[in-house]
């Protein structure tokens, strides 16, 4: 049941129903069966290992509370890890790292053959929700969190659907209060949420889905070095708008029910360095690897050289956690070197120089989503063999196409994000005149039932 | 005070979301009557607007797939005796109950309604064409409701609002091309596709679930709605096996056996299982519609089957103007024998080309009251039992023997008011006891009574 779907707007509407006019001691139980019930949609299966989980964080959070001896404490907060990353690990990275193991010691010449791939899906969401129910657990051992004691409050929280397939990442201490103590939404939540919604939708299905087709295209068949620059343009402006579509649409349906998500972009292709990237891009999902990985590792206090080593496995594991192949490890490596090497402390001191170090990023990025979208190795070493070839002549009639294509897709995002940046606010839109909100609507309104592809395509960060 | 209540205090008119609605439900309004003039449609659209914004007054009504539309489409001299409406499979029994609805909503009522389609029960509106043939089409609030009602889909039910109430929705493919033909998205035309559900979805299951509970699927819900509304009407209704090669005869035992389960319940329901025509596979261009070749051998086939159709209805529209029809407030009956109005059982068949009623009941004895002046013709059904029938008014008590089996009785009525009494033995169900009754009046004045008449056995 994809969010750009009719099946989820009817399911929306019925639930806001049955919401609004539940009393407010059952609004929590509604959320915690309306989520099971959403996810189920995908597959009932993985129902009990949500619930499983959900049911572990629990009771090891109330353990933890109860507990003051920290050896017994440890012993609880190792077997909500054990657990969490065990299934995340089964369901998720269980055939890469057996069949990864094989190869290399084929390679060093030993025989070995694999103890048997499991065919299992990957459930749908289950590194959202592994790294939500970690970090209450985590928060509970740090004595930075009090656990619940409604178990039903605790469900709500850890399969709260606007967000529970691919986030924004919430934590315990942000959502958890706001389900314990539902409000009624506030006329400027239902604007705001209206108007997420809308342009959320807008961006997954006549901005992402379109460009889809130039990407998919680009990279089937990566014909010469400015085809594939223009794939790459393609899937940053396509990869933005899919996630930052779906995590509007995540803030939308929330503020609608009276609720608060973490934004989860912040016009992140106007960053001028890595780290003022890693600060506007995927928030909630930096912001979790710096609280519960990087900082634990020491963060920058242990010097230069392991601060470094930090970032750069806080990067590399941030790139496997978004797929279980070694292109996404490149991917995150190629952004810990970027971290690694870049300048501190270079702020552009000129206007000009300023966006010329943005242009120069933004291309590192484009970048580093050739190991993003790829496929596999083989591929990427296809599509970096096919950027020295075909630069002469550079304008021809398809590629000046596919330009202009590219270019009327990502202008809407790429002004939005202006406006943020502009702005210095997530959602410059609120403080709009009414005249201009209500012409927008109209125009969002023509423009995704003209352009948008009316096809439910799933979004890109499902499969993370 | 006043300012308390003055409309700039009214929440919603700050509200951005509400003023657009408005101004898109009234952009929308505006444009139902320009697009739909203006976009070229597919063929069940163009069918559809043909029904709605012409008349026709021919005594023959065609529906069917598109092997119907094959063999009628070249009809064209006899365009004043055939309304011919067979479009696709694709419509399902439900889109052709639909035409057939709107049909004799805007239509004098035809003589006959013809029904050739293969696999005639295919279908649960859930099939890949379903959004664009049937969704997108019928939008008749009428058609939504039925839909709603035999699908209990909401998703299924918000897309068809969705098509009523949003002309630019409904027309989005053709606007696109106009805009910037075949190109103003790489995603080209609109396409529609089934939703791929997987079958360890939540909503899967649920809706295998209730498949299972409501019996039968909406393509025999349709039919059986088509059958109820032309017995109504009396209109006779007569389903044509299409033609087709040797290799589709699984397809036309079935439809064979799909159909005929309906012939008991509705007498006026007539398979015409003899006019199955074979054909060459050359004679196809993939196997089910015919090319160029095949084109010119189905000529004696259809001259055939037109001169049968046209003979049929034109001999029961001729009638149906001679003679009275029977109204059915002229007859009641007691014993615990209901004919509903309209019936639920009861139907129009013709009796020796005479309209009648029918009915089927399952008690050992009922009485009948016929008011009327003329010829009383009854028909017993090949699966009645054997009985007795006596006319209870006039003195003495005349009474004839039913034979059981398919039986012909013409009896003139005496008076106004006659009542009748008719005696089986117990009726067993799962037997083949099928008792059906036809009933016509022939006129006083007209032509005589059919010459099997029984004599009074008692």
């Amino acid at each position: 049941m994809y969010f750009n779907s009719f099946q989820f707007f009817v399911f929306f509407a019925l639930f806001l129903c049955g919401y609004f006019l539940s009393p407010r001691k059952g609004k929590s139980l509604l959320i915690f069966l309306g989520s099971l019930f959403f996810y189920a949609c995908w597959d009932f299966r993985f129902v009990s290992l949500i619930l499983f989980s959900t049911v572990v964080d629990y009771v090891v959070g109330l353990r933890l509370h109860a507990c003051s001896d920290p050896h017994n404490r440890k012993r609880w907060v190792s077997l909500s890890l054990v657990v969490n990353l065990g299934l995340l690990g089964i369901f998720k990275y269980y055939n890469f790292f057996i069949d990864s193991a094989v190869e290399l010691l084929t390679d060093l010449g030993f025989h070995a053959t694999a103890p048997g791939s499991l065919t299992i899906l990957l459930p749908v969401g289950i590194s959202f929700y592994t790294f939500q129910t970690l970090s209450y657990t985590l928060d509970i051992y740090r004595k930075q969190l009090e656990p619940t004691r409604n178990f039903i409050d605790f469900g709500a929280f850890v399969t709260f659907f606007p967000q529970l397939v691919a986030g924004p990442i919430e934590r315990a201490a942000h959502l958890l209060p706001q389900i314990q103590n539902p409000q009624r939404p506030t006329a400027a939540q239902l604007r705001n949420g209206t108007f997420l919604l809308a342009w959320g939708l807008f961006e997954k299905v006549v901005v992402a889905d379109n460009l889809a087709f130039i990407t998919d295209k680009g990279f089937a068949a990566p014909a010469s070095g400015p085809n594939t620059l223009l794939s790459l343009y393609s899937f940053a402006f396509q990869v933005f708008a899919d996630f930052d579509g779906y995590s509007n649409m995540a803030r939308g349906m929330a503020a609608i029910m009276g609720f608060s998500l973490f934004h989860n972009f912040n016009a992140p292709y106007f960053a001028a360095s890595p780290s003022e990237f890693w600060k506007r891009w995927h928030i909630t999902l930096s912001s979790w690897l710096r609280d519960y990985l990087y900082i634990p590792l020491g963060g920058n206090r242990k010097g230069p050289i392991r601060t470094r080593l930090n970032l750069m496995l806080t990067m590399v594991l941030g790139g496997l956690w978004h797929g279980a192949a070694w292109t996404y490890v490149l991917w995150g490596t190629l952004h810990g070197l970027l971290l690694m090497l870049w300048p501190r402390k270079a702020h552009p001191r000129k206007w000009w120089t300023g966006i010329l170090v943005r242009i120069v990023f933004f291309h590192l990025v484009c970048l580093s989503y050739l190991f993003f979208r790829a496929e596999d190795l083989p591929m990427v070493l296809e599509l970096l063999h096919s950027f020295g070839q075909g630069w002469s002549p550079l304008v021809n009639s398809d590629l000046c196409t596919i330009a202009v294509k590219i270019f009327a897709f990502s202008t809407p995002v790429i002004l939005y994000q202006a406006l943020q940046y502009r702005s210095g606010q997530v959602d410059p839109a609120r403080a709009w005149p009414l005249p201009l909100r209500v012409g927008f609507y109209v125009i969002l309104f023509y423009a995704i039932v003209l352009w948008g592809v009316n096809d439910a395509q799933s979004f890109l960060y499902f499969q993370f | 005070m006043l300012s308390r209540f003055s409309i700039s205090n009214f929440k919603l008119f700050h509200n951005a979301g509400f003023w657009a609605l408005l101004i898109i439900v009234l952009i929308e309004s505006l444009l139902q009557a320009p697009l739909r003039k203006r976009f070229h449609r597919h063929h069940v659209d163009r069918l559809v607007q043909k029904v709605d914004e012409h008349t026709f007054d021919a005594p023959v009504l065609i529906l069917g797939d598109s092997i119907a539309e094959n063999v009628f489409r070249r009809v064209v001299p006899l365009e004043d005796r055939f309304a011919v409406f067979a479009s696709n499979q694709a419509i399902e029994m439900t889109g052709q109950s639909f035409i057939l609805q709107r049909y004799l909503a805007h239509n004098p009522q035809p003589a006959i309604v013809v029904l050739m389609a293969g696999m005639p029960m295919y279908g649960d509106l859930e099939q890949i064409f379903t959004e664009n043939y049937i969704q997108r089409v019928f939008i008749h609030w009428s058609e939504i409701a039925w839909m709603a009602q035999h699908t209990l889909d909401p998703v299924f039910i918000s897309k068809c609002i969705a098509y009523k109430c949003s002309p630019t929705f409904r027309y989005r493919q053709q606007i696109r091309e106009s805009l910037r033909p075949h190109k103003s998205t790489e995603a080209g035309p609109v396409t529609y596709t089934a939703p791929q559900v997987p079958k360890w979805s939540a909503s899967y299951r649920l809706n295998q679930a209730w498949k299972t509970l409501r019996n039968k699927n909406a393509s025999e819900k349709a039919l059986e709605t088509m059958l109820s509304l032309t017995a109504e009407a009396q209109i006779p209704f007569v389903y044509i096996p299409p033609p087709g090669t040797q290799q589709a005869q699984a397809t036309f035992e079935q439809s064979m056996r799909e159909m005929s389960r309906y012939q008991n319940t509705w007498p006026h329901l007539e398979i015409w299982e003899e006019e199955r025509a074979v054909f060459p596979e050359d004679n196809f261009f993939d196997g089910t519609h015919f090319n160029d070749q095949g084109y010119r051998h189905i000529r004696p086939y259809q001259e055939a089957l037109f001169l049968r159709i046209l003979t049929t209805g034109q001999r029961i529209d001729q009638q149906t103007k001679d003679l009275r029809r029977l109204n059915m407030s002229d007859i009641k009956t007691r014993n615990g024998i209901h004919l509903p109005q309209p019936f639920l059982l009861a139907n129009f068949y013709p009796i020796e080309g005479i309209r009648s009623h029918a009915f089927q009941w399952t008690q050992p004895e009922f009485e009948l009251t016929v008011n009327g002046s003329g010829n009383l013709i009854l028909e017993t059904a090949a699966g009645s039992p054997p009985g007795i029938l006596r006319i209870l008014s006039g003195s003495p008590h005349q009474a004839f023997k039913l034979t059981g089996g398919k039986q012909i009785l013409t009896i003139p009525l005496s008076s106004d008011h006659e009542r009748l009494r008719f005696s089986f033995p117990p009726w067993k169900p799962d037997s083949n006891d099928n008792r059906t009754l036809g009933i016509a009046i022939e006129a006083l004045g007209l032509a005589a009574a059919p010459a099997h008449a029984n004599s009074p056995s008692e």
